[in-house]
């Protein structure tokens, strides 16, 4: 007969155990399900319906960024430096939305090579540094970019 | 005078960090009220409690409290 | 094994922790002033953020202080089930609505920091939504708690809770990273040992607030459970005095 202390214990660690085993598996199966956005290069793998309301994410390629003429409408493309994709979006831009930038943008696939979005949302990189010092870097050639 | 407004405007997002300021100064301090009042009403009661406590044992002859 | 049933002892934790409760409190009030004073005055703005990164150094701790008080709640909650330690629930009690402001804190100044860096308030994405489930693992374990005449069996119901959701703060810490689960969120800057993500001029102020918030952390857990034992005493003082009352005859 085992102390009622030591039989808690085990019912308890086993109860998380196994309950936590569970958890990890299905994140593990919704892995697909729980990513935020998909990449250039996946939509080129596998297309996906047009009728999905979906999630790209990428940088926005150099020298790709046009103003429409009703001053509202922006056109550009989203890479991740091997795919990319063409993105057409009415409304207010982020303040961090630049060439280079990271972005996330939601909307619809109108063909395999080009996104209409209807929501665009600046992606943040982990660096925190005043303005003098990200000027220093790049100058001294030690800047590097670290987004996905 | 015109220092401190641009100070408060933290160049357009002023309202965005004011706020968030405020929420956290709001919540802990709130907490922190609550807390102190929970605390300062249960040791008026202890002591309540004590005073008509010890008054019942001195009626009784024992020893006298505080 | 050490015998912890002696500092679970009431009485030796009310005199313990009276000499410290002062002293933490002295901390608190210290270090906010520091802090504050750093961060909204002497911290330079970011040079992408701008002044929104002043967010961060309420932001930040509070979601690190919300995870610490989840992990302590959950450990004393498990400590109370099977080890039946007389202050264990208490303290997990205690614990409770600090970490739930903690991680209301985190929730409403990230989003106020999310509306003018990222465009939004709010997305469903893994980290955020997490954060908000903790949040309502605390309040549901204090509606647990308080939801049963007999409150012995609320203490036990809440600590279940308590520790069925302690499978989310290894979630949010890690899998995020870990799992390769592409979020908005961006990763943690500080556990960056490499190069220094968090520049040392935003790094100090981010530091004092994090040890501000955990003196306060400190101080009304401490204070919590000074207040839950007193509060003990009064229920058992009131129940000593009804019997004798019924003994000798109601003499007031």
């Amino acid at each position: 007969m085992m102390a009622p202390k030591r039989r808690r214990l085990y019912l308890v660690g086993g109860g998380m155990t196994s309950l936590g085993l569970a958890v990890c598996l299905v994140i593990f199966a919704f892995q697909d399900n729980l990513v935020f956005f998909y990449s250039p290069s996946e939509l080129a793998k596998q297309p996906l319906a047009a009728e999905q309301r979906i999630r790209v994410g990428g940088l926005v390629q150099e020298g790709s960024v046009v103003s429409e003429g009703d001053g509202l409408t922006t056109r550009f493309r989203i890479t991740d430096l091997s795919e990319s994709i063409a993105v057409t979006y009415t409304g207010i831009l982020p303040s961090l939305f630049r060439e280079g930038q990271g972005v996330i943008v939601q909307g619809y696939l109108q063909s395999p090579e080009s996104f209409v979005a209807d929501e665009v949302l600046a992606k943040h990189d982990e660096n925190y540094m005043p303005p003098e010092v990200a000027e220093a870097l790049k100058q001294s050639g030690q800047w590097k970019e670290s987004r996905d | 005078m015109e220092a401190l407004n641009e100070y408060l405007w933290m160049g357009g997002d002023g309202i965005f960090i004011w706020s968030a300021y405020s929420a956290a100064a709001i919540l802990l301090g709130g907490l922190a009220l609550v807390m102190l009042v929970g605390k300062r009403s249960v040791e008026k009661r202890l002591e309540l409690l004590g005073d008509k406590h010890s008054q019942t044992r001195k009626e009784a002859g024992a020893h006298d409290g505080p | 094994m050490i015998n912890l049933h002696r500092y679970a002892n009431p009485n030796q934790f009310m005199r313990l922790s009276s000499p410290l409760v002062p002293v933490v409190g002295f901390l608190t009030c210290s270090l906010f002033p520091i802090g504050l004073y750093l961060a909204l005055f002497v911290s330079p703005p970011d040079y992408e953020q701008r002044e929104t990164v002043r967010i961060m150094y309420v932001h930040v701790p509070a979601a690190w202080m919300a995870l610490l008080s989840y992990t302590l709640m959950a450990t004393f909650s498990a400590v109370a089930l099977i080890w039946r330690h007389p202050l264990a629930n208490v303290m997990a009690r205690s614990v409770a609505p600090i970490g739930a402001s903690f991680t209301l804190i985190c929730l409403i100044t990230g989003s106020l920091w999310g509306q003018p860096t990222w465009g939004t308030w709010w997305v469903w994405d893994a980290r955020l939504t997490s954060v908000l489930i903790l949040f309502f693992l605390f309040v549901g374990y204090l509606v647990l708690y308080g939801a049963f005449d007999d409150m012995a069996k609320g203490a036990r119901a809440a600590g279940l809770i308590a520790i069925v959701g302690f499978i989310f703060v290894p979630i949010i810490k890690f899998s995020v990273d870990l799992l390769d689960l592409r979020t908005l969120h961006q990763g943690a800057s500080v556990s960056k040992l490499s190069s220094p993500a968090i520049h040392e001029s935003m790094m100090w102020p981010l530091m004092i607030m994090a040890a501000a918030y955990l003196c306060y952390l400190i101080t009304f857990l401490l204070l919590g459970v000074r207040t839950e034992i007193m509060a003990a005493r009064l229920r058992a003082g009131h129940r000593m005095r009804a019997e004798k009352g019924v003994q000798l005859g109601s003499s007031e």
